[in-house]
């Protein structure tokens, strides 16, 4: 009766210990012990391990613990202790007690002790092949933990090499087995277990002491067979550690050349030879196998990233705050790993959907929210990355960086001039250190562009005056910044002081000497000095540098033009198709391609098809012709919007900005054509800029110029009509619809299409050449001299093209 | 000292006789000294003179020889080759230093084409946690983490591929530094450990030479890097600490720094903790500078995991790595009311109306037999749609611009592109119909088997919804084909009812023939872009406009007011003949079947 019993009782004991409930194992051992005296030993055995246990899981055996631990443990050992002795071995138990004893003494840092017990124990020569129980499976994980631990603890002082050899195999193989056995037993938990700090530092410990023994290939095999163990709820936080380390280990020590890559699980599994003890491993059919570092390391990424993202907290109270803030540096670091891995390979579409994930559970972490928006303005989704710097900026408002990439997409992106300007402003009020200067020519530029656009005379003298003000500062700031240089120049030249100009753009090209669009104005600006031929060879000498710079090949052409004729000039353009072909053209076809990973339709705001594309103006390789000004820009997108939903026009497909510098292309040979006097040739021109965008007002007015060249001014009025219809800002066509009615005999007419032209563009001589001969025919000859001195005097100073075509510089 | 090593090497080399050259090259792995010396005398620009051509001139003969060793000698000297290159241009001494240029321009060659000429490239797949891996199986994921990959699925990743390069230019010189960068951390493990030192030191002086510098005073010191002593000490009388005005800076680009950066990572964990870190701080600094977001998303990346690295610091040695235990308070803090991702579960949302928009786009590419009801599905909404379309049309009928016809060559570039123009197409519908709607469309391929379910339900629904214009149909439709197939039928009948809608709305517009002209050659060429997939539906619509040829107004009016529905209703007669597989549709067809139209209109 008792004996049954006590073999009931028994179950339930073992039960207990499977499922670590040691308190109630204690209060049954005791029971035991009360009931049958003969099971003495088992109970002493299982008081002990309860007591050991339950001790261990408050206070987890680390170095701070070990002194507390020798007063704490003492009952647990005395138990433990007694169980060593005959009786123990007689009741089968004295294995167990001495591997425990010897948890028990690398608890206390005795480990000396604790290798005794393990040799007492006579652990390794326990078969592999019988299969165990759970409870059995964690005492000899943690057995094998332990003394790997103890023994890397040991520092072997005065021992012979061969000796230390030797500990480091014993060592790391205590690891390994502790390893294979510790998975095998996290396997056969259901739930959520806790492995108990001696086995988890064993099995992150396993990799690391083959890199301390600079074995790195044996490191990383380590960290791959653990990982290739199936993965249940118990194992999921060991594995997020293990990816990440094994990736950094990727990262951080091993480059292409070094690399082997893993093999198939199913073959290790076979190789093996049917051991027990080993965990189970992945072996689906048609796996994935990285078979260079950069996929095995993306792919550890990836799934530490859905591991960190998973145990991610969302609860803001701050009873959770540490575990949210635990959760958080788990995913970051797999983040940044990412960022590292990706970045370099142009993947940044990739990062970018892993911040947008985690924006859920970022909320109000500056970190996560500044990757966020920069992955945004590396993948050119410009309005959206506006968006998230405004947050981000809120979070980290001593960040002056973000408050600059805004303004730089306004300026450059958005055509927000007024917001961009705010941008600056705002960085020059918050400033910290370095970044005085930029602000302040960020600033100019803002007061630069809304100069060029506004029509106003007070207004726009205003702001190129306040446009100095703030070049001149970021120059004296920073007197080894070109660009500040530049813009300097830039502005003096827009403002037609052209020496000044010529001294500011000298300095800038003696601190770069290549940079495309300083060489640039300083060609415009020697056409502007009357020294066309310097210029003619300032281009040439740039366009060695930069052969595929399509600006400066226009400028060639028109130089050309002036100076050497159309022959030249023509060459020059075939040129330039040329080089459109084999820079743009890709970009014309390849719509379902590379180009849509960066204008993802999916997140267009306007689902036109025509997109907005004012970075027309500036572009990363920095290669688009004539922007006119931002306004134009915002003109033309609103006509090529108008033109996809109006007409008989249907947009091209690919990027409009290839087309949009193909368009210009033909408006310039039409140009060229026309003035070797071959219409026929130059209206085939237009008609094929008019395929492109009908719209143009550039087209238009090339339009007009051609039925001028024929003579039919009625036409050419009807054509300058719809060019400025469609830019009023454009002083050419305003100019030329001024001498359409002038010629067409509708002078008055002409005078205030003439007078509007200069109020945009008060220094081209042409535009006052015009108003003086339409003065004359309505007899204001004071008004018609006055007209034609000022022409003669601005003559000089004009450029072959308008300062302003110049696109915008940032780099 | 270090010139009499470099000396007694180049001597050395000159005097080998051809099958000596492998122990020769055997030697240079492990000769420390060597290194040293050839780095203490580049970085000193006054032996220069002497020294930089036989150098540069033999590490090129190295690098040209087929021995591996050699080779890898050469790579360690290139970030301070790379900077002698750059700095000497922006100091406008070039001439100074040709051997350097050649140097790099032949390393450059040698490395992008392999033997046969062609040109190399590196490259990976992408992987996806879709697919099952030796490290996972895609069971135990959130559905969320498998979908969210699929776009990149098993995606070849390149590195940018590289032409030739017959000169370097302000134009492709990053470029081509870019790429010696990447032939460098390809070998990374292999080069001499004491040249990541330099890499560090000389990144540094690319990334922040003539800058002032904030927060710290320029290096004096590395702190407690082994290489430190020796070699600050050889280098001090070229970098010397005096920021004037006459250091230029030196430009460099993003790629070239992302490079650089993968190379400072390596090192901060191979023994250079402090050189590195204090090296990303110079190239972060000029990143923010620069406004570069590529180089600041890393270098925040590599600065925030130095500040909360949960396994180690580059300092500890082991790379950093070091065991990071769960944190105890974890397991006892976690309780029931706290929420992480994995609370949530993923529930399929509703698949309600949307998909059925949807499914134009994919049951219409797959299965032409239900395309039909995708189509008149697709119609439901017209009404509405042809009334803001009148409204523009006034608009637009007043501008005082008059573009003329496109020439002919610019449509028949239109059908290059056929599925994307379709793509568009079925976006623009998706986008004008269904805006609040509008849903993820890789998800929605996945469900087509419900959608089709969803579809013939929906269809039945219409049916009934269709029998009050049936009868108009009959009507109008006077000599319809009684041939074509029910499905078909059915289309045209949808169609016609827009037709009827469109032209009782639009009654203002039928006075601008103009417009309706313009109209009808858009309609024209945006059909032309999504005919050819859909050569069934368009045997049932030609079918269909030899009946309504007879009433005029309506073709054109239809064709444009079901924009989204092009690929069905447009009057183009000439398709009939070619309809199988005319990707080379002629203009000049397009021309008659635009007379056809404009005859019908007046």
């Amino acid at each position: 009766m008792a004996k049954v019993r006590a073999g009931k009782l028994e179950n339930t004991i073992e039960q207990c210990r499977s499922e670590g409930k040691w308190q109630k194992s204690i209060e049954l051992a005791e029971e035991l012990k009360a009931s049958s005296p003969n099971h003495e030993a088992l109970s002493n055995f299982l008081i002990g391990e309860g007591k050991l246990e339950s001790y261990l899981e408050e206070n987890p055996p680390v170095e701070t613990n070990f002194g507390k631990a020798r007063i704490g443990l003492a009952d647990a050992k005395r138990m433990l202790i007694s169980v060593c002795g005959e009786d123990g071995r007689k009741a089968g138990l004295a294995l167990d007690s001495h591997l425990l004893l010897a948890k028990l003494y690398y608890a206390c840092g005795e480990f000396e002790d604790s290798l005794e017990h393990f040799k007492l124990s006579d652990i390794d020569s326990l078969k592999q092949e019988i299969t165990l129980s759970a409870r059995t499976l964690r005492i000899l994980a943690e057995s094998y933990a332990a003394k790997g631990l103890c023994i890397e603890a040991k520092t072997p002082k005065g021992t012979s090499k061969f000796k230390t050899a030797e500990m480091e195999t014993e060592m790391i193989n205590c690891f390994e087995r502790a390893a294979d056995i510790g998975l095998l037993y996290l396997q056969s938990q259901e739930g959520p277990a806790n492995m108990g700090a001696i086995l988890e530092t064993a099995l992150q410990r396993s990799p690391i002491v083959l890199i301390k023994l600079d074995r790195l290939q044996a490191a990383i095999d380590r960290y791959r067979s653990m990982l290739s163990a199936v993965e249940t709820k118990a194992t999921q936080s060991l594995r997020l550690t293990l990816a990440r380390q094994l990736a950094e280990v990727l990262l951080r020590g091993v480059s292409g050349t070094l690399y082997t890559p893993p093999l198939n699980n199913s073959r290790m599994n076979t190789s093996g030879a049917k051991k027990l003890w080993m965990p189970r491993r992945y072996t689906t059919r048609n796996q994935f196998i990285p078979k260079n570092q950069h996929e095995e390391t993306l792919l550890l990424l990836l799934i530490a990233e859905a591991l960190a993202n998973r145990d991610a907290v969302l609860s803001q109270s701050p009873e959770f705050r540490i575990a949210r803030l635990h959760a958080l540096g788990n995913v970051t670091a797999v983040y940044d790993l990412l960022t590292l891995a990706t970045v370099r390979w142009g993947q940044i579409s990739f990062l970018h959907d892993s911040f947008e994930k985690a924006l859920k559970f970022s909320f109000n972490e500056p970190h996560i929210w500044k990757q966020y928006a920069l992955s945004l303005i590396s993948l050119s989704r410009y309005q959206h990355a506006l968006n998230a710097l405004k947050d981000s900026s809120k979070l980290s408002p001593c960040d002056t960086v973000q408050l600059l990439m805004s303004a730089k997409i306004c300026y450059e992106q958005l055509g927000l001039i007024r917001e961009g300007l705010q941008f600056s402003y705002e960085a020059l009020r918050k400033e910290t250190k370095g970044m005085r200067s930029r602000a302040n020519l960020f600033i100019g530029i803002g007061l630069q562009q809304l100069a060029i656009t506004t029509t106003l005379k007070s207004e726009r003298d205003l702001f190129s005056r306040q446009a100095i003000e703030a070049f001149e500062k970021a120059v004296q700031i920073d007197q080894n910044d070109y660009l500040s240089e530049y813009y300097l120049a830039l502005q003096h030249a827009i403002n037609y002081n052209i020496t000044e100009a010529l001294v500011h753009i000298k300095t800038a090209l003696m601190l770069r000497a290549e940079h495309s669009q300083s060489l640039h104005l300083f060609a415009l600006l020697l056409t502007a000095n009357h020294r066309p031929n310097e210029a003619m060879r300032i281009i040439e000498d740039a366009l060695d540098e930069f052969p595929d710079n399509i600006n400066l090949m226009h400028v060639r052409a028109h130089l050309e033009l002036h100076m050497k004729g159309s022959e030249q000039a023509l060459n020059t353009l075939q040129k330039m198709i040329g080089l459109w072909k084999d820079l743009y053209e890709s970009q014309t076809q390849a719509i379902s391609g590379s180009l849509n990973e960066f204008h993802d339709d999916r997140h267009s705001e306007t689902k036109s098809v025509v997109q907005y594309q004012p970075s027309l103006i500036s572009d990363k390789d920095s290669n688009s012709i004539h922007p006119a000004s931002l306004a134009a820009s915002r003109v033309d997108h609103a006509l090529s919007e108008a033109a996809s939903s109006l007409s008989s026009f249907t947009p091209r497909p690919g990027s409009p900005k290839a087309w949009s510098i193909q368009l210009k292309i033909w408006v310039l040979l039409a140009d060229i054509y026309l003035s070797s006097e071959l219409p026929n040739e130059a209206e085939n021109c237009i008609q094929e800029a008019m395929s492109i965008n009908p719209l143009s007002h550039h087209v238009m007015y090339m339009k007009g110029k051609a039925n001028v060249y024929l003579n039919q001014w009625q036409e050419a009025k009807q054509c300058f009509l719809n060019a400025v219809s469609a830019n009023p800002l454009f002083p050419e066509a305003l100019r030329a619809l001024g001498e359409a009615h002038y010629y067409l005999g509708e002078p008055r007419l002409a005078e205030k299409y003439l007078k509007d032209a200069a109020k945009i563009d008060p220094n081209c001589p042409n535009i006052w050449y015009t108003l003086g001969k339409v003065m004359e025919s309505l007899d204001d000859f004071t008004a018609s001299s006055d007209c034609m001195a000022t022409s003669l005097q601005l003559e000089p100073s004009c450029p072959v093209l308008p300062f302003t075509s110049i696109n915008l510089a940032f780099d | 000292m270090a010139e009499s090593i470099v000396s007694d090497w180049i001597n050395d080399f000159n005097g080998l006789e051809p099958q000596q050259l492998r122990s020769f090259a055997a030697l240079h792995n492990e000769n420390h000294e060597l290194s040293q010396a050839i780095h203490t005398i580049l970085n000193d620009k006054s032996k220069h003179q002497e020294y930089l051509h036989p150098i540069c001139n033999q590490l090129y003969n190295f690098y040209r020889s087929n021995e591996n060793e050699l080779k890898c000698f050469t790579l360690q000297f290139f970030p301070n080759l790379i900077y002698l290159y750059l700095n000497s241009i922006a100091c406008s001494e070039k001439h100074n230093y040709r051997c350097v240029e050649t140097l790099i321009l032949c390393a450059y060659n040698i490395e992008v084409c392999n033997e046969n000429g062609l040109l190399k490239s590196v490259s990976y797949r992408m992987p996806v946690l879709a697919q099952a891996s030796i490290y996972h199986e895609e069971k135990n994921l959130h559905a969320s983490d498998l979908k969210r990959w699929e776009e990149h699925s098993n995606k070849e990743v390149s590195w940018r591929s590289l032409h030739q390069v017959y000169k370097i230019t302000a134009q492709n010189r990053l470029a081509v530094m870019s790429a010696l960068m990447f032939i460098f951390n390809q070998q990374l493990s292999l080069i001499q450990k004491s040249a990541l030192y330099h890499l560090c030191k000389n990144s540094s002086k690319l990334a922040a030479q003539g800058f002032i510098k904030y927060g710290h005073s320029y290096r004096s010191s590395y702190g407690n890097d082994p290489m430190n002593t020796s070699i600050s000490s050889a280098s001090s009388t070229t970098s010397a600490p005096n920021i004037n005005k006459m250091t230029p800076r030196i430009p460099l680009s993003q790629q070239f720094l992302l490079e650089v950066l993968n190379a400072i990572y390596f090192a901060m964990f191979n023994e250079f903790a402090s050189a590195g870190i204090q090296t990303v701080d110079d190239i972060h600094n000029r990143a923010c500078y620069e406004l570069y977001s590529d180089v600041i998303l890393v270098t925040t990346a590599i600065k925030n995991s130095l500040q909360t690295n949960p396994s180690g610091q580059p300092s500890d040695g082991l790379m950093g790595i070091s065991v990071a235990l769960t944190p105890s308070t974890n397991v006892v803090t976690v309780s029931k009311s706290m929420i992480t991702n994995a609370s949530f579960r993923t529930k399929k949302l509703p698949d309600d109306i949307p998909i059925q928009i949807d499914s134009n786009t994919s049951v219409n590419q797959s299965n032409p037999s239900a395309q039909s009801q995708a189509q008149q599905l697709g119609s439901i909404n017209e009404e509405q749609e042809s009334d803001t379309n009148s409204a523009k049309l006034q608009q637009q009928s007043s501008t005082t611009i008059v573009p003329t016809q496109k020439s002919s060559k610019e449509a028949s570039k239109g059908h290059k592109t056929v599925v994307s123009g379709l793509k568009k197409l079925i976006d623009r519908d998706k986008d004008s119909k269904d805006k609040d709607k509008d849903k993820d469309d890789e998800g929605k391929k996945k469900e087509k088997e419900k959608v089709e379910k969803e579809l013939s339900k929906a269809a039945s629904a219409i049916k009934s919804g269709l029998n009050d214009t049936k009868e108009n149909m009959k009507k109008l439709m006077g000599k319809d084909k009684q041939n074509s197939k029910a499905s078909l039928q059915q289309q045209t009948q949808s169609n016609h009812h827009d037709e009827h809608q469109a032209s009782a709305n639009n009654g203002d517009i039928k006075s601008s023939p103009l417009v309706l002209m313009k109209r009808s050659s858009d309609v024209l060429s945006d059909g032309l872009a999504t005919e050819v997939s859909f050569t069934n539906a368009v045997d049932g619509v030609i079918s269909n406009n030899n009946g309504t040829g007879t009433h005029g107004i309506m073709s054109p009016f239809d064709s444009f007011n079901s924009d989204s529905e092009s690929e069905v209703d447009h009057p183009h007669q000439q398709l009939s003949t070619s309809s199988s597989a005319s990707v080379n549709i002629m203009m000049d067809s397009n021309a008659k079947s635009l007379g056809n139209v404009q005859v019908s209109q007046v």
